[in-house]
């Protein structure tokens, strides 16, 4: 269950972008985040995997948790290695790397110890005869 | 022989460019302090050879980790002239403790362990340790490569290269990539030192031969390994022709100048450099 209460983010300890954002995903469902332009829908997303910190931004109120483990402090790697990975906007395809080491590079963030070679094999099937 | 140790050293602003988007000045510091420890290790402290450079080796990983970890790791994000100005400090610094433990009118000279002798081949008389040094120079490459192209952390730090935020999605550790840039950094510019310690002397004045990377590493293209490797030989067979058949004419040395020359050339047809990556910024 992913669980953000009341959660403010500020950017250069200046700027509020995000105040009272609650939200609840429980295990096994799909919630959608709707909202206008500028909203911040983008950036509570981000609060929550901790990409803020790459641009200088700060959870400074509120709780993100995961699993019931706080979310705020961690480093985005390891949030990603806990099993909670953003897919970001727009193609962030490695582009100078091939199909295969982008596969690889994806299944990082895996944490079932499955065999790598037999996922790429499943993924290859999803395109045969291409 | 030349060529190949600028693609080595220039190799090592390549790695630290592709993963942190830093250009590292201070190349030429590390490459002079990497020689010093080694002297230090043989002559001063007086361990065998082999020995010392091991000791010079793991002095040099230290020192990567110390200088990202310490230094650049707070600089992350910041505007690149402040990334400029601290690689440029770096340098200073490097100058002064090199200078403070060394001196800066030493010449210092290695144990003979690369033999200087001169070897015959198709009637052309060749230094033997010039080829050592080639081929050292070369397998070191080639080793990078292999590890680059091959192994897990080399995946890893072409991915953060490619793209940090992605990359820190996926559950990379841009840290740790980040550690290994400057480690391997490091350690290439330690190898050069070295290398160039054994030939020339180890002296204050190894620092200015990286200098000349810097039209190296521009004219392959800065984020080109492949780039960097031909660059650095065209540089240096430059260098050997225009002090061969230009110094004559000229009357001075121009050395230094015509890797500058070609390089202002090729980047007005080519502004990424003989190999640069393009990159395209959708806005």
């Amino acid at each position: 269950m992913l669980s953000l209460n009341n959660v403010e983010v500020m950017f250069n300890k200046v700027i509020l972008v995000l105040r009272g954002v609650s939200l609840h995903v429980p295990p096994h469902s799909i919630v959608a985040l709707l909202g206008a332009n500028g909203a911040g829908k983008s950036t509570t997303l981000n609060a929550i995997t901790g990409l803020i910190k790459t641009e200088l931004g700060e959870v400074t109120e509120g709780t993100i948790e995961f699993e019931e483990k706080s979310l705020i402090k961690m480093s985005t790697e390891k949030i990603a290695q806990g099993g909670l990975v953003q897919v970001m906007e727009g193609r962030r395809l490695f582009a100078h790397l091939t199909v295969e080491e982008n596969l690889r590079v994806g299944a990082r963030a895996k944490r079932e110890k499955s065999s790598m070679k037999e996922d790429l094999e499943m993924i290859y099937t999803y395109f045969q005869g291409s | 022989m030349v060529g190949s140790l600028y693609s080595l050293v220039g190799l090592g602003i390549v790695v630290i460019y592709k993963s942190t988007h830093v250009f590292n000045f201070a190349q030429g510091g590390l490459l002079m302090v990497g020689a010093y420890l080694a002297w230090c290790f043989m002559e001063q402290v007086g361990t065998p050879v082999w020995l010392g450079l091991i000791c010079g080796l793991a002095s040099a990983v230290i020192i990567g980790f110390l200088i990202e970890r310490f230094g650049m790791r707070r600089l992350v994000g910041q505007p690149i002239l402040s990334l400029i100005i601290v690689t440029l400090g770096l340098q200073a610094f490097i100058d002064g403790v090199v200078t403070l433990f060394w001196g800066d009118n030493n010449y210092l000279v290695y144990p003979k362990f690369i033999p200087p002798n001169p070897v015959e081949f198709l009637n052309i008389i060749l230094s033997l340790q010039h080829i050592i040094i080639f081929f050292i120079t070369m397998f070191v490459i080639a080793l990078f490569i292999l590890f680059f192209h091959y192994s897990k952390w080399g995946l890893d730090m072409r991915a953060v290269a490619e793209d940090h935020q992605a990359s820190m999605c996926m559950g990379i550790s841009t840290k740790t990539v980040f550690i290994l840039a400057w480690v391997i950094a490091t350690l290439l510019a330690y190898i050069g030192g070295v290398l160039l310690g054994s030939i020339n002397g180890v002296s204050t004045t190894l620092h200015h031969i990286a200098g000349n990377c810097f039209p190296v590493v521009l004219l392959g293209g800065l984020e080109s390994i492949p780039g960097v490797l031909i660059a650095g030989l065209i540089v240096g067979v430059l260098e050997y022709i225009s002090g061969l058949y230009l110094d004559p004419i000229v009357g001075a040395s121009t050395r230094e100048i015509v890797p500058y020359i070609i390089l202002v050339l090729v980047l007005i047809i080519k502004p990424y450099g003989l190999f640069g990556l393009v990159r395209i910024e959708r806005i």
